[in-house]
């Protein structure tokens, strides 16, 4: 080439000229902002038969289209209904006024989200989590509708997921078409073993009867820190000159940090265990 | 046979010029480059909920825009969860006075086209009482007349101030629907897809499902039970009004969002359920 360029210096502006045309078909500009993708949480689709069907062919024999879900099986979002046709209760505090016990608890289960900042060159957002009950959309504190401290400590960042990880019978797969988004999961149980979420009694604060939202939350930044104030009012800093951060607010997203955030949203009914009409089932009641 | 000499090495010289000038001017920076590779749908849809934030996390996002005096937030509408109407909703006769106004489902989706404008249709669905068992959604849409399956999202301005001016984040391109604008939305008495429009006294969950591509088709066999291919090698799916409305079309590159609201519905033959069943207007 450095011949034919030597020979033919007409072909000089030719080769500066066609140096830089790149192809852009597959090149997406991104904006150089701080977080260029929100996080979503995940659940599985509605889907036909079919699709499982595809997601259980071999994959050695390339099946067309590809497709798995993204997320292994787990407690779908909506109307959580009480095992065996009976009631979820609010039941009578055992000894050392520790609150009841509803028999009828439901199985822990995961939450899934993901971010795609990152996940390509390396994960950039940790996600976190955030368990609230009948969060008030009018209340400017937000954070007081944190609950179920004992399943979920409040602002825990997710497990990522690594791809690998795959189970028989229960098979995922990144999805088609999209580029790769990081996974995360947050496992919601009370780590002693007991894998059970007592809706009614372990809240963490009263739960009266009636319908009831639990809502999770998961956000792309460390929740909200307010600045710390010093005595005469203004903004407190530290030995090192640098702002200081007083208590965390679980349940308020960092926006003004560009955190997104998303929810999930799961409704229970608690009934009162001294209502006659309410099939309960709480410790300590006859089999 | 000198000058020619010199014209070789000026020509030489000349040439290794311009090959390190196009070398260097191909050194493009990457840091805002994001190779897509086979992705034909970089971008994802989200359903949208307002939250409150806390009166400190106000003032933090007053202070880090001069285009906010708030924090960037969808517009308040119907919260996902458990509804929580000021009096029950009941079957009623006719209907019921105690129906739900209409109320937005907000939605937002990055993609874009040549132009800069939305690149996505997003369609979404309603489910009723879709158990976890049976993920095919056929038998349990509803409401068709509150939220059409082939109606996209509309594009909503929401304004200087709003959750379009999201910090560090681009710009969301925010859809909407608004459901039961002229009718309002009488959620026990007026679903399109129960006979007379009744659900079932008691609990009820409602599934909206929303996608960026349009639903799935079912793929066509050949009598063998090999996946047809046209001539092109295409693969051959059902006709597009034989789609499986409310399953995103995943094998497509689709993506989806899901969210719930939990309602009761009462008798309204109960007197106990103190309702407020009204004729129909």
């Amino acid at each position: 080439m450095v011949r034919a360029l030597a020979t033919s210096p007409a072909l000089w502006p030719l080769a500066l000229l066609g140096a830089c045309i790149i192809p852009d078909r597959d090149i997406r500009i991104e904006s150089g902002l701080d977080n260029e993708n929100a996080v979503r949480i995940v659940q599985r689709a509605p889907r036909v038969a079919e699709m499982d069907d595809l997601c259980n062919l071999d994959p050695s024999d390339d099946p067309q289209p590809a497709y798995c879900p993204q997320v292994r099986r787990t407690r779908p979002s909506g109307l959580i209904m009480a095992p065996e046709g009976g009631d979820f209760c609010v039941c009578p505090r055992a000894s050392g006024n520790q609150p009841g016990s509803d028999r009828r608890a439901i199985a822990s289960f995961e939450i899934y989200a993901e971010d795609a900042d990152g996940a390509v060159e390396g994960r950039a957002d940790t996600l976190y989590g955030v368990a609230l009950l009948d969060a008030d959309a009018t209340d400017d504190e937000p954070y007081n509708a944190v609950a179920y401290g004992k399943y979920w400590q409040p602002g825990r960042a997710g497990e990522p997921v690594e791809e690998a990880e795959d189970l028989e019978g229960d098979r995922t797969a990144p999805p088609s078409g999209r580029p790769a988004a990081g996974l995360s999961v947050f496992q919601l149980d009370d780590s002693t073993g007991i894998r059970e979420i007592d809706l009614c009694n372990e809240a963490g604060r009263p739960v009266s009867a009636g319908l009831h939202t639990l809502r999770f939350m998961v956000t792309d930044r460390p929740f909200f820190r307010p600045r710390a104030l010093d005595l005469d009012g203004g903004f407190a800093v530290d030995e090192n000159g640098d702002p200081a951060y007083g208590n965390e607010q679980p349940g308020v997203p960092d926006l003004a940090s560009g955190a997104t955030y998303a929810t999930i949203d799961f409704g229970f009914e608690c009934r009162d265990a001294s209502d006659p009409e309410a099939d309960c089932r709480c410790d300590g009641d006859d089999e | 046979m000198a000058g020619h000499s010199r014209i070789g090495r000026l020509g030489r010289a000349g040439a290794a010029a311009v090959l390190a000038a196009a070398f260097a001017a191909c050194i493009v920076p990457d840091s805002e480059l994001k190779v897509q590779g086979d992705a034909v749908n970089p971008g994802t849809v989200r359903l949208l909920q307002a939250v409150t934030v806390s009166a400190q996390a106000t003032a933090a996002c007053d202070a880090a825009s001069v285009d906010l005096t708030a924090c960037p937030i969808v517009p308040e509408t119907l919260p996902f969860g458990a509804i929580d109407p000021a009096s029950p909703m009941c079957v009623c006769p006719s209907r019921d006075g105690n129906a739900l106004s209409y109320f937005d489902i907000y939605v937002e989706d990055p993609d874009i086209d040549d132009d800069g404008r939305p690149a996505d249709a997003i369609l979404g669905v309603l489910l009723l009482d879709l158990p976890a068992s049976s993920p095919d959604p056929a038998p349990y849409l509803a409401y068709g007349n509150l939220l059409p399956a082939n109606v996209p999202a509309q594009t909503v301005n929401l304004g200087f101030n709003s959750y379009t001016n999201a910090l560090e984040r681009p710009e969301p391109l925010v859809r909407r629907w608004t459901l039961g604008a002229e009718t309002g939305v009488d959620l026990c008495n007026d679903n399109a897809a129960a006979p007379d429009g009744k659900l079932d006294p008691g609990l009820h969950s409602l599934r909206i499902i929303v996608t960026d591509r349009p639903w799935y088709r079912r793929l066509q066999y050949e009598d063998d039970g090999e996946v047809m291919v046209d001539a092109h090698g295409d693969i051959v799916r059902v006709p597009v009004d034989q789609a499986s409305i409310g399953v995103p079309d995943l094998p497509g590159g689709a993506s989806y969002a899901v969210a719930d609201y939990v309602f009761r519905c009462s008798d309204g033959d109960d007197p106990e359920a103190v309702c407020n069943c009204v004729e129909e207007l």
